[in-house]
């Protein structure tokens, strides 16, 4: 019976001409398509910027990153004189790969964060390191992460009560995380850590998916930067016990540090902008200065502040600095996990 | 009461006159890129992006708006006409849509695609302003349970697509399944059949298969059957609805806005998904299902209205919560924190000039719509009497360059033609292409929320029924796969009868 069915779709498959009729026109087609994938780029060299410059992000349009590369480019090309054109690469990994393979003419630059630090040593196959790879011209912004839970909910007391009752029954207080081994499951990871508890750690792709669980009751607390929960944290949706930078947030007087609760969990995070190694010193302090005047303006002080970060530019040298605090912090937690490249 | 005052205050907003400018300015960018292949509303957003800074928030907000509901609209039409989804929620248009235009009714299939797309677009702008609080606590009360058992129910909108082989169709999906798990594993980070390109990572973009699949597919087997057997030979009858078509599709138009605007409230394809759905939904309730896939108009004005009324429903997690359903709407929350307001709960009542002006524009934008897209309509058929060999050239040119455009990846070309390739193969051993879209847009979902479940459950499976409406839907899923044994029962007996 099969068999029967087999041989008569064989037979309509070769009366209705298979493969063979009209080659000539498959060909036509095919040429077309191999042609448009062959769109030659030519490049001139002069005085520098000459043309626009190429600005690389690792993700799509309208996510945190990708909005961190508009606003800098924004504020960034009114004193570089030339346009700075955002060209989203995503994955990251692939955004960060095309940045560090990019010719070093300083007319290719793009963003780079934690995760350019991380996937170093999480994924495989990726040969991008942050100080091999990569020539750092400033920092944009950084931003706390912070622990957040339902307002009113049964979780929605202090920390350190938090902490008491996640001790008292171990591995029962589930926690939403918005992608595996991001800055806010690092800070999680260092979290368990320092405080001495478990979570049962639910992963989510993004923290678009991951607040909705939150807000209906299906996690109990999160980790997250300040762009996630600010907004729902004014609306009074949610509460923030705890947020991981040294000081408290002076937008946020009332809410606390974790190091001041007693807990020395200091994690941020940062945006950078890079160029592949090997671009010229000139052009890495020309750039780094023209995004030092445009980050200084105060329009790009309250953007960054509705992105839910603070604006801070910093230069290639304190920039690097801070790369290897994160990269410090982030090797203690792989070698913790004992997590491999996969 | 004060919400007819707030729209009112809305309107005066949104009928200023460069606000107009802006609202048509989106709504005509919107229906070019939803009309080229590929080229979707994301990368057409993205590029306009730089251009809002100029502009006031307001104005910024109501053009990228009009770009995502304009790309809706337009996105039907080269599904009807060539059997080219414009973009993703419009593959399901392609089964019936083509085959009317097939017949000579491209002019009804593109009409009642932009009647649907009004009607749902303007009750979805309704049930936005009237009711969206309300709404979006029934989005948030669906945990990871509650997705999984929704899945389900998605799957078994397979047994409707289908209209030959069963088996050949549960293949593909199968087949969907396993492209769905490429890429790198969400909940542990873990590369699967990536073979180490970073290109696939983020997995196989459904729009990639989807034009692969109808789209390069269609122009190979057109081609092999040369120019003289051709669609557009055919002669036109009408190029609008008439009553007949109308009183078949009224029914299917608010079942379809129904479907697409709960479902395009949740996180996810929402307006993928609710285009599958309603089309399973009519095939249900249809007198002659075994009509669906022939060219029947039940089976353009459902889908095109639900994935109107997703369109519609996405923006009420974002304006209420702040929290984005897809990438457009991330575009769009981008925009707004770029001119440095914070969306959320609050911007209701920090902003209402720009909160109600953007609302309201909606309600012009879509009558725009619908007064843009009429007239184009014969426009749009007599590009059907352009004679194949001249037209694919350009349609394949369109469809490389949009490809290319959603991630600027060379990549994702190679893709589309391997899946046009493969579509094409397929098609001559009969197999069909939806099942295996469908499949790849809920298979990811459905794994993660799986997981996710289990999680939390600590791999207990009693998590997906001691849940209410995880339990109801998975209910509803099993009933579903059975009623179709009854019908089946009951004409072997007539057949029985009849031989006797």
């Amino acid at each position: 019976m099969k068999q029967k069915r087999i041989e008569q779709d064989l037979k309509n498959f070769r009366r209705e001409g298979g493969l063979s009729m009209r080659p000539q026109m498959a060909l036509v087609a095919l040429l077309v398509m191999v042609g448009v994938c062959l769109v030659p780029i030519g490049a001139e060299a002069a005085e520098y910027p000459a043309r626009e410059i190429e600005f690389i992000a690792g993700y799509a349009p309208g996510s945190n990153t990708d909005n961190f590369a508009r606003l800098a480019s924004k504020y960034g090309e009114k004193y570089v004189g030339k346009p700075i054109v955002v060209l989203n690469k995503p994955p990251a990994a692939r955004g960060f790969a095309a940045l560090a393979g990019a010719k070093p003419d300083g007319y290719t630059i793009g963003i780079i964060s934690n995760s350019t630090i991380g996937q170093y040593y999480l994924l495989k196959g990726v040969t991008f390191h942050y100080r091999r790879s990569y020539r750092v011209i400033c920092q944009i912004d950084y931003s706390a992460e912070g622990l957040y839970v339902r307002k009113g909910g049964p979780f929605d007391v202090p920390l350190k009560e938090l902490v008491r009752k996640a001790k008292e029954k171990p591995d029962t207080i589930k926690v939403g995380i918005g992608g595996a081994w991001t800055a806010q499951d690092f800070t999680r990871a260092i979290f368990e850590e320092e405080a001495g508890v478990k979570f049962i750690r639910i992963i989510y792709p993004g923290a678009a998916e991951a607040i909705p669980n939150l807000l209906g009751g299906h996690v109990d607390v999160e980790f997250g930067p300040a762009s996630e929960w600010a907004s729902l944290y004014k609306a009074g949706k949610v509460n923030v016990l705890g947020v991981s930078t040294e000081q408290r947030d002076p937008r946020f007087p009332n809410i606390p540090t974790f190091r001041e609760q007693g807990f020395d969990v200091v994690m941020s995070a940062i945006h950078w902008i890079a160029a592949p190694a090997g671009t010229p010193d000139a052009i890495i302090h020309f750039l780094a200065e023209a995004f030092r005047k445009g980050f200084s303006e105060q329009g790009f002080k309250d953007a960054a502040d509705s992105l839910g970060a603070t604006g801070a530019w910093e230069g290639p040298e304190e920039s690097l600095k801070g790369m290897d605090r994160l990269d410090e912090l982030i090797r203690r937690v792989v070698k913790k996990y004992n997590l491999e490249p996969q | 009461m004060e919400t007819i005052q707030q729209i009112l205050y809305g309107f005066s907003v949104a009928l200023e006159p460069i606000n107009l400018l802006f609202c048509f300015l989106g709504a005509v960018a919107g229906t070019l890129v939803g009309v080229l292949p590929g080229l979707g509303p994301t990368a057409a957003m993205a590029m306009l992006l730089p251009v809002t800074f100029g502009i006031p928030p307001t104005g910024a907000l109501i053009m990228l708006a009009g770009i995502y509901y304009g790309a809706q609209y337009g996105g039907s039409t080269t599904s009807i006409l060539v059997n080219i989804p414009g973009e993703a929620a419009s593959v399901v248009t392609c089964l019936d849509g083509y085959q009317m235009a097939r017949q000579g009714r491209a002019g009804p299939a593109l009409g009642i695609s932009a009647f649907g797309s009004f009607i749902a677009g303007t009750i979805g702008v309704l049930a936005l302003s009237f009711v969206a609080p309300a709404l979006v606590d029934a989005a948030l009360s669906f945990g990871p349970p509650e997705y999984f058992a929704l899945m389900c129910l998605g799957l078994t909108v397979l047994t409707f697509l289908a209209h030959g082989s069963m088996i050949k169709a549960l293949m593909m999906a199968v087949l969907g399944l396993f492209f769905g798990t490429v890429g790198i594993d969400p909940i542990t980070g873990v590369q699967r059949f990536t073979f180490g390109k970073t290109d696939l990572m983020e997995g196989i973009g459904m729009v990639q298969i989807a034009m692969g699949m109808f789209g390069i597919a269609e122009i190979l087997s057109t081609i092999e059957q040369t120019i003289k057997i051709s669609v557009f030979e055919t002669k036109v009858k009408g190029l609008f609805p008439n009553l007949e078509d109308w009183k078949r599709s009224i029914g299917a138009i608010l079942r379809g806005t129904g479907i697409g605007f709960f479902l395009g409230i949740l996180p996810g394809g929402g307006a993928v998904i609710s285009s599958f759905a309603s089309y399973a939904v009519e095939k249900r309730v249809s007198k002659h299902p075994e009509k669906f896939g022939t060219g029947v108009i039940e089976g353009v004005a459902a889908p095109e209205a639900a994935n109107n009324a997703a369109a519609q429903g996405a923006f009420i997690p974002m304006i209420t919560l702040g929290i984005p359903s897809n990438v457009v709407m991330a575009l769009l929350l981008g925009a707004l924190m770029i001119h440095g307001l914070t969306p959320g709960p609050l911007l209701m009542t920090q902003h209402p000039d720009l909160f109600w002006g953007f609302i309201t524009s909606m309600y012009i934008g879509n009558v725009m719509l619908l007064i843009l897209n009429l007239p184009l309509i014969p426009m749009w058929v007599k590009f059907l009497k352009v004679p194949y060999p001249i037209l694919f050239p350009f349609i394949l040119l369109f469809c490389l360059i949009g490809v290319y455009t959603i991630n600027n990846n060379v990549f994702d070309i190679y893709l589309m033609i391997f899946f046009g390739i493969f579509g094409y193969l397929v098609r001559k051993l009969h197999f069909e292409a939806a099942p295996l879209i469908l499949a790849v847009v809920l298979g990811p979902m459905m794994e993660k929320a799986l997981r996710q479940s289990l999680t939390m459950s600590k791999g207990d499976f009693s998590i997906f029924f001691v849940r209410p409406i995880s339990v109801v839907l998975l209910g509803v899923a099993i009933l579903l796969l059975l009623l179709p044994m009854i019908p089946r029962a009951s004409t072997r007996e007539k057949i029985a009868k009849l031989e006797e």
